[in-house]
């Protein structure tokens, strides 16, 4: 289940806006929950960060979208908003709160589909995954946004974990194996990195939560490469 | 006059032939992978060891013709095993079968010169041959590897094909005429006469070839040069004009303003307000939205804009455009002029206008700067390297776009990519700050 606020206070696109969801609904072939508001306070007062995608009209009357949508990022960093506008020279600010996508009106069925299609894949691809690491006192699970990078060394292999450092017997091999599929990289010197934990890069370092990584130059274009692709799937 | 003359022996040749190819694949884009490779190899060597073993015999006149087919044996197996158009793949088997034929000729003539026509111990024959065939081809295969081309293609066209198929068969031709006959104003007299002068023509033959691919390299990385300087000056000159015609838009822009302040005036309040709110939809395009924090962004969103709403486009655009600000104006302009040129040439041939969309963000992500342009896209993306396949007629030109874009991007130290997501091709660019 989807569950989509709608904040718009003209009737008349609030309908439309309904209407098509309902149709995108039958099209998506997964139940989609809807609720609509009529203006930017009434939404911020009720929020318990209940919803999975905002769809917020940016001008509205005791509150605008964009100071809405501030005082929702306070609250809740998650959610998707999709501001809808006819006035795109405001919606070009939404990189301030995190909204990198808006639908101009009149809307376009089409238009707003596909938007909507890819905000629901990425916010897809941001589910967490689990992983399971084998200690001496049995095993332990971990989501994968847990693990900030992995070092080998020899037969061990030490985990960097937000709970502190975990060390465990096994091979970069077995451990690749493992990730495939998830976003780490393989960096130099047996390293493995959560692409999800890259902070910086400075000439061949890497800096993951804080600790510079060794990148060579030979690694770094493809390092950076595997980053891009990698927030291009889920950044909002 | 006649000394015996010992022929290289044809096992010898292959092996040359087959060392040469080898030289050739290991820096061409490679078709097949891992063991298939490896497997071709192998039936490569025995099947052109077995054909010239076989045709050793044959009478002379039929020995040109042998000649060709083990030429064409080579081409196939260069053909077969790298990515590459036949053209290339003909001027390639040229340039090794010369490499071969010079490496095998000097060979021989050390072998000859060191046994004088006694029958030396197999295990010293192998080991000067492996010596010398080892240290030659990892020369060539060095002096190669300069010049190859790291990704696109080497541009070989008809021209280039047969000037170097008339080069080889004339060096061909020359290194061998004293073997088909002493007859004539061209052959040598000696056994170590006519091996120097084959071994001589074939190395003049194989540092020509060398010179001309050197040659060929240099035009072509001077075209792609001037192509993208071309492109630079173009988004260059562009935003220049489109700054000022903005400019003046502005300046109408507020004289509008003006005039519907006045216009309120008007006695009639329907028709007025009718007429005033058509005013203000008609203009509200046309106001450039200064409001990304980058006025060269600003501006090359403005008149793109305009582009895209004539064209019936629908462009929308997030960004934070004072993250672009320790760039060059000239790298702006490359980077967005291109990406949102190629986009918009792809929207336009869409046929509906409500699919025509395109989407752009600039934002901060972490320590890096992240540029995306999405837009709309029917069928499957085929890469080649890591540029789409053309599909515009001009192969030769194709790529240049994104290319100035890399090379834009490339001096702060970021990467771009393309990809497909659905129906939608992207192209991202990530900068770290």
């Amino acid at each position: 289940m989807i569950r989509i606020a709608i904040v718009e206070d003209e009737s008349h696109y609030k309908e439309q806006l309904m209407e098509f969801l309902q149709k995108f609904e039958q099209e998506l072939g997964e139940h989609i929950d809807i609720e609509t508001y009529s203006d930017g306070d009434e939404f911020v007062e009720d929020y318990k960060a209940q919803f999975d995608i905002i769809l917020m009209d940016v001008q509205m009357r005791f509150m605008d979208g964009m100071s809405a949508a501030e005082e929702i990022r306070k609250m809740d960093s998650e959610v998707v908003i999709i501001f809808i506008t006819n006035m795109a020279q405001y919606a070009i600010k939404g990189y301030a709160v995190d909204a990198l996508d808006y639908i101009l009106k009149p809307i376009s069925y089409f238009q707003f589909s596909q938007r909507l299609h890819r905000a629901i894949e990425r916010m897809k691809r941001r589910e967490e995954h689990y992983f399971t690491i084998k200690v001496k006192s049995g095993v332990k699970r971990f989501q994968i946004s847990d693990i900030y990078y992995i070092e080998s060394q020899g037969h061990k292999l030490i985990f960097s974990t937000k709970v502190g450092v975990i060390e465990t017997s096994g091979t970069m091999k077995e451990l690749e194996e493992q990730l495939a599929g998830y976003h780490f990289f393989r960096g130099n010197k047996g390293y493995f990195i959560n692409l999800e934990h890259v902070e910086g890069m400075h000439d061949t370092f890497a800096l993951v939560k804080g600790q510079e990584l060794l990148i060579s130059r030979s690694k770094r274009k493809a390092f950076m490469e595997a980053l891009s692709t990698y927030w291009g799937e889920v950044i909002k | 006059m006649n000394t015996i003359l010992p022929e290289i022996p044809r096992l010898y040749t292959a092996l040359a032939e087959w060392l040469a190819c080898i030289v050739y694949i290991s820096q061409l884009k490679k078709q097949l992978k891992g063991w298939g490779l490896i497997a071709f190899s192998g039936g490569f060597l025995i099947v052109q060891s077995l054909f010239l073993m076989l045709t050793k015999d044959l009478p002379i006149y039929l020995w040109i013709p042998c000649m060709v087919v083990a030429i064409g044996i080579m081409f196939y197996f260069i053909y077969t095993s790298c990515n590459i158009s036949a053209q290339e793949a003909g001027y390639f088997s040229v340039r090794a079968f010369v490499a071969a034929e010079f490496i095998a000729s000097l060979e021989w003539q050390v072998h000859v010169f060191t046994w004088q026509g006694k029958q030396a111990p197999i295990w010293q024959e192998t080991i000067l041959l492996l010596t010398i065939y080892g240290i030659a081809f990892l020369l060539i295969w060095l002096l190669e590897k300069r010049h190859i081309p790291e990704e696109g293609k080497l541009n070989i066209r008809h021209r280039e094909l047969w000037s170097t198929v008339f080069i080889g068969a004339a060096v061909f031709g020359i290194s061998n005429l004293s073997f088909v006959s002493t007859q004539t104003p061209f052959s040598g007299q000696y056994a170590q006469e006519i091996m120097n002068i084959r071994t001589l023509v074939d190395l003049g033959g194989f540092a020509i070839l060398y010179a001309y691919h050197i040659q060929l390299n240099e035009l072509r990385i001077r075209h792609e040069l001037k192509a993208m300087q071309n492109i630079l000056q173009h988004q260059y000159s562009q935003y220049q004009q489109s700054k000022e015609s903005i400019e003046l838009i502005n300046y109408k822009y507020h004289d509008l303003k003006n005039q519907i302040i006045a216009l309120r005036a008007e006695e009639d309040a329907d028709k007025r307000n009718a007429y005033l709110k058509k005013m203000e939809d008609e203009i509200k395009f046309f106001e450039a939205q200064n409001k990304t924090g980058n006025h060269v962004l600003d501006t090359l969103l403005a008149s793109k804009n305009m582009f895209c709403i004539k064209n019936g486009i629908t462009l929308t655009c997030v960004a934070d455009g004072s993250l672009l600000n320790h760039m060059d104006v000239i790298d702006i302009c490359t980077i967005f002029g291109n990406a949102l040129d190629n986009a918009i040439e792809y929207e336009q041939r869409v046929e509906e206008a409500e699919k025509r969309l395109i989407h752009v963000s600039v934002f901060a992500q972490k320590g890096f700067i992240m540029i995306r342009f999405e837009n709309y896209f029917e069928g499957e993306l085929e890469l080649e390297g890591d540029l789409p396949v053309t599909t515009k007629p001009d192969t030769l030109n194709h790529g240049y776009g994104l290319k100035s874009i890399r090379y834009a991007v490339e001096k702060y130290g970021g990467v771009v990519n393309v990809g497909q997501q659905d129906n939608w091709f992207e192209l991202k660019v990530l900068i770290p700050m």
